[in-house]
């Protein structure tokens, strides 16, 4: 008995030893990890350096009765942004992120213009283009309940946005020739809270948040006076299933829900219902310390937004 | 019974163990094969599924002259999505049965044309032209040549391309709002993606490959031997009411040709990068939408090709291409970005 009770007294430390070991990773392990197995926030000292492209063109919308229609007008727009990242591990359960992004907006229309009575006609061909920074973003973000075990964690968030960015057109010489603005011209506040979940391979996600925007005053029309205007609140859902494909690259699959309020401008508001529910099928390549993700984000349906689809390709770095 | 349970018993065993081991075959023959060496046919008994999503904005146009035009200047706006769909199924070693199919969805913007006729009731009409739909089925053979060596294949293909989608475009819609002190008028032409006349398919590719490089050229070329009959609309006004009538047409599409030619480098394992030029071409043809046969004239365009594949597991890779337009001929010519990825398993091996 006394030789059994010794046996497993040997053996239970070398058990618990053993697991120690499995779970825990160097430094370097864990900045090599992928968007499936990383922490939930970053470790304290580390630092994840990013640059980001999106590009969207405009087509097509959905309308009041969430049928999808194309714009009927001749008009050829497209927006290019593009930011650079920083994300802090202030401790091992609080990050510190900025985002400074920059914007290049591209709008062109060509209008054949015939007057009978005259015996005239005119095409005018015109280009508007804005170029420059755009908001900047400070965020944190804590673990509420810290990673364990079970690899479950609880986040939130907040995100302040400050209005960094140019808000009024500017170069204004006319209707037709101006430079556009690149800022939103308002800042706002986003609260999130996530829940998530490692289950190797698999990462599951669920969060909820609120974005409240804080209102200004602009330009809305070229050639008019700025009045104030607040833009919608916007609440988000957003739950995302992620998995690996290999040790080294990670599909991950987000649908989000938009559920937009009302505009205000001048005091008044706007009555339009506004929503979008989207998927944003992922691919993210983690090579040692180097993560390259690429993204299109398709909006499945939606009431009074866009149905374009965007394509965001982020290349990131963990020091 | 016994001995006929038994018997039936044996069978599905050998059954089972031959295919768990015919399946490890499969999969210890693709776990060796980078994209350089990776044959060009499937294997016997190997199924590749293939699908992609590419967007395709055209800002651009050439005339007959070659000369390169931007479309906003003339007023034109074009941008396309497409996703296709393959599956090839080897047969043996050296023959290859391949299925494709796409599905397209296409706008395209004139420019928008404001009459004043009374200072109080301007009009401004907007057109798009809308192409969206399946395509025609491509049905082909693809044989390869039994050489031994892995440093050269070559690849002869024959097929057909079945008018199956539809073709003939629906009755146009318009619509009238009245915005910006402008009554304005949409018309919306709604065109589909079939061809509506069958294609022989004829094609050669030949890839010969050293360590690391690898060169493909291929060719491909339709013939579509008969004229096709579709219907075209036209839009009266009477009483402010605007009808719609349609009415027969003939036409002939022109040959259609692709060259390519592409070179790879196999960095790693897993990852192939290749940069390529390709152009097509399509014949003269002819069309009688406007009541007498019209000639359609040649249209050329090609582009460079830069992309990279990436071999995520021995049965899946990605494979991504940005295709830059160069030159063209009475054409638009798209910059094309496009995403594929491919399935391979051994289903009734």
């Amino acid at each position: 008995m006394k030789k059994i009770i010794v046996l497993i007294a040997i053996i239970l430390p070398v058990s618990l030893v053993n697991a120690q070991v499995q779970e825990e990773l160097t430094p370097l392990e864990i900045k090599q990890t992928t968007v499936v197995t990383q922490p939930a926030t970053l470790k304290k000292g580390f630092l994840r350096a990013g640059a980001a492209l999106s590009f969207s063109a405009l087509d097509k919308f959905f309308d009041d009765d969430t049928e999808k229609r194309l714009f009927p007008d001749n008009i050829w727009a497209k927006s290019l942004s593009y930011q650079f990242a920083f994300q802090y591990g202030v401790s091992d359960r609080l990050q510190a992120s900025l985002a400074i992004p920059f914007r290049n907006e591209f709008i062109s229309q060509s209008l054949l213009l015939e007057v009978p009575l005259t015996n005239t006609s005119t095409i005018s061909s015109w280009e508007i283009k804005g170029n420059g920074i755009s908001d900047i973003e400070l965020g944190l973000i804590y673990q509420l309940v810290p990673e364990n075990i079970l690899r479950r964690a609880v986040l939130v968030s907040a995100f302040l946005t400050l209005p960094t960015g140019e808000k009024n057109p500017t170069d204004v010489v006319d209707e037709q020739n101006y430079t556009l603005p690149t800022g939103s011209g308002e800042g706002s506040l986003n609260l999130d809270m996530t829940l998530r979940k490692v289950n190797y391979p698999f990462s599951y996600e669920g969060s909820v948040g609120y974005n409240i925007k804080f209102g200004g005053t602009k330009v809305l029309n070229v050639g008019e006076e700025p009045v104030s205007f607040r833009s919608a609140n916007l609440l988000t859902l957003r739950g995302a299933y992620n998995f690996h494909l290999n040790e080294w690259l990670a599909f991950q699959n987000d649908v989000f829900y938009f559920s937009f309020g009302e505009d205000e401008v001048d005091g008044q508001t706007g009555d339009t219902k506004r929503w979008a529910l989207q998927y944003a099928p992922r691919l993210s390549f983690q090579i040692k310390r180097f993560r390259i993700n690429q993204a299109v984000t398709f909006v499945l349906k939606g009431r009074n937004s866009s149905a374009d689809p965007g394509y965001t390709m982020v290349l990131q770095y963990v020091f | 019974m016994r001995k006929y349970l038994m018997k039936i018993y044996l069978v599905l065993l050998i059954c089972l163990v031959s295919n768990r081991a015919v399946g490890q075959v499969g999969d210890s023959i693709l776990a060796n094969e980078t994209t350089l060496i990776r044959p060009l046919n499937v294997h016997k008994g190997q199924l590749r599924i293939s699908g992609g999503y590419s967007l395709l904005i055209s800002s651009t146009r050439y005339d007959a002259q070659g000369n390169k035009i931007d479309l906003s200047d003339e007023g034109f706006t074009n941008i396309g999505h497409m996703v296709d769909l393959e599956f090839n199924y080897g047969f043996t070693e050296f023959l290859q049965a391949s299925m494709g199919i796409n599905h397209l969805q296409q706008a395209e913007r004139s420019r928008g044309i404001a009459i004043v006729t009374t200072p109080d009731d301007p009009i401004n009409f907007n057109e798009i032209i809308e192409r969206k739909g399946w395509s025609d089925i491509d049905l082909t053979l693809d044989f390869k040549a039994p050489f031994v060596t892995r440093q050269f294949d070559l690849v002869f293909s024959v097929g057909r391309s079945l008018p199956v989608a539809a073709h003939e475009p629906e009755q146009p819609e318009h619509q009238i709002e009245n915005s910006g002190g402008f009554n304005n008028i949409t018309y919306r032409f709604l065109n589909k993606a079939g061809q509506g006349t069958g294609a022989w398919i004829l094609g050669v590719q030949s890839k010969i490959r050293t360590n690391k490089l690898g060169f493909t050229l291929e060719y491909s070329h339709r013939n579509f031997p008969d004229a096709g009959s579709n219907i075209s609309w036209r839009g009266s006004l009477d009483n402010d009411v605007i009808s719609y009538s349609s009415s027969n047409y003939d036409y002939q599409l022109g040959d259609q040709s692709r060259f390519q030619i592409l070179s790879e480098y196999q960095a790693w394992s897993f990852l192939n990068i290749f940069l390529g030029y390709q152009t097509l071409r399509t014949g003269e043809g002819w069309t009688e939408i406007t009541g007498v046969r019209a000639l359609v004239e040649e249209q050329k365009r090609s582009a460079i090709e830069l992309g990279a594949e990436v071999l995520v597991t021995p049965r899946l890779w990605i494979r991504q291409v940005a295709s830059f337009p160069v030159g063209g001929e009475n054409s638009l010519n798209p910059l094309i970005l496009s995403t594929r990825a491919s399935y391979n398993l051994f289903p009734f091996n």
